[in-house]
């Protein structure tokens, strides 16, 4: 008896120290915990373009489906801080109406299951979340490479889509995906982390400097 | 309910394994040998996790089948871990993902024991212990805050050792241990092979309630 009572003891300290072990994501800050990812096509010739234009909206996609067409305040942020990051390495923004070179619709995406995502889902002809014909009559979205997600629960992620308007006649009408950048990770969608999201972007897509 | 605290849990694991016995030790006796280690990675796991751990223990109770020799179980627990800067990695599909890598190595081994004195008395006694048995393990790699790659595995440990008993107190029943042991820890996981590490303890030996 007084032996079990020895090996328990020796149990609730071993149960105990068990708690012992770092948890490894409580020590990485906002910033630390983001993932910043880009993909490009690489056969686009970014020294080509010149100007580009920014839809005037966001969507947020809940789930896959269209919740709503935004321009909150964080948006708006959003917008100003790509909008920045452009300019800065030479390319001038235009209306839609101006024939930019490149066209760039920029969604909040939230997802509450487990799966892989294609991108490219959301850019269906009629009844896609973004129209074609917005940046143009006859024309249409194109992907050359693809963008995938993987969504966890409750999981959410910005993402930044540019296409190539220019060729876009000589391409079948078809807006062809050029670049993608993705925001995904804890503080995606604080305005503090804006900034040091989209220059992570950037920082990381030299072929943008091109221009 | 109210929330019983770590010292608490401390004071009553303390009674319940030491008790009041206070005779001197000898064969028939079982005592426990409590740990704290600092652990050294190597091999592949020190490229993984290059960084020491000190999140490190292990426990053992060993019962005296001769005045020399003592045999028993042992638990342990490591757990490594590196959170390497932010870089930028390539995918294979060509997409650039910029991340912090976040490391962690878990492994508990529990283990048959044994252990041999090399002297029946005197101010230090030296050893050496071998344990073997079987090794729970945990490994795991973040990229940021999502799990990039996560594997769990029962597999096999192997744990020599060597150090010195240095009894304190009237009967000398109790004392202080100083040991340096090397674990040998097969894994297969990407580029990892194994789990071997090094470590150097320090812990104490307690008698048993008989």
């Amino acid at each position: 008896m007084k032996t079990m009572f020895s090996i328990a003891g020796v149990a609730l300290l071993a149960t105990m120290l068990l708690g012992c072990a770092k948890d490894p994501l409580r020590s990485l800050d906002d910033d630390e915990a983001r993932l910043y990812i880009t993909s490009h096509d690489s056969t686009a010739n970014f020294a080509s373009y010149n100007t580009f234009s920014v839809s005037d909206s966001v969507r947020v996609i809940e789930d896959n489906q269209l919740a709503e067409i935004a321009f909150t305040s964080f948006d708006q942020q959003l917008v100003a801080s790509f909008v920045n990051e452009m300019e800065q390495r030479g390319y001038s923004r235009v209306g839609r109406n101006a024939d930019p070179d490149l066209v760039v619709n920029i969604s909040r995406i939230y997802n509450n299951q487990t799966g892989i995502i294609d991108y490219s889902l959301y850019y269906n002809d009629y009844l896609g979340y973004y129209d074609p014909y917005y940046w143009g009559a006859g024309y249409d979205y194109y992907f050359p490479f693809p963008v995938y997600g993987v969504y966890t629960v409750t999981e959410g992620g910005i993402s930044i889509d540019m296409f190539d308007a220019m060729n876009a006649a000589t391409n079948g009408n078809q807006l062809k995906l050029v670049w993608n950048g993705l925001i995904r990770g804890r503080g995606t969608f604080s305005s503090s982390g804006v900034s040091t999201s989209m220059d992570a972007l950037f920082a990381q897509s030299p072929y943008l400097d091109s221009n | 309910m109210k929330r019983v605290s770590y010292n608490t849990i401390l004071a009553i694991a303390a009674v319940l394994i030491v008790g009041f016995d206070a005779e001197a030790q000898r064969a028939g006796d079982t005592r426990v040998n409590l740990n704290y280690n600092l652990a050294f990675p190597t091999g592949s796991l020190q490229d993984f996790t290059s960084k020491a751990t000190g999140r490190a223990w292990n426990v053992n109770l060993l019962y005296g089948a001769s005045d020399r020799l003592a045999i028993g179980v042992e638990v342990g627990y490591r757990n490594f871990y590196e959170s390497l800067p932010r870089e930028v990695y390539v995918t294979e599909d060509g997409s650039q993902v910029s991340a912090v890598l976040t490391n962690t190595v878990e492994v508990l081994p529990l283990l048959a024991k044994a252990r041999y004195f090399f002297s029946e008395g005197g101010k230090t006694r030296p050893f050496v212990s071998v344990g073997a048995g079987v090794n729970f393990a945990t490994v795991t790699q973040y990229a940021g805050e999502f799990t990039n790659a996560t594997d769990n595995k029962i597999g096999f440990a192997a744990i020599p050792e060597a150090g010195v008993y240095i009894p304190v107190g009237k009967n000398g029943n109790v004392g202080i241990t100083l040991a340096a042991s090397y674990a040998i820890m097969p894994y297969d996981f990407g580029t990892i092979d194994n789990l071997n590490h090094a470590a150097a303890q320090i812990g104490v030996i307690v008698p048993l309630r008989r």
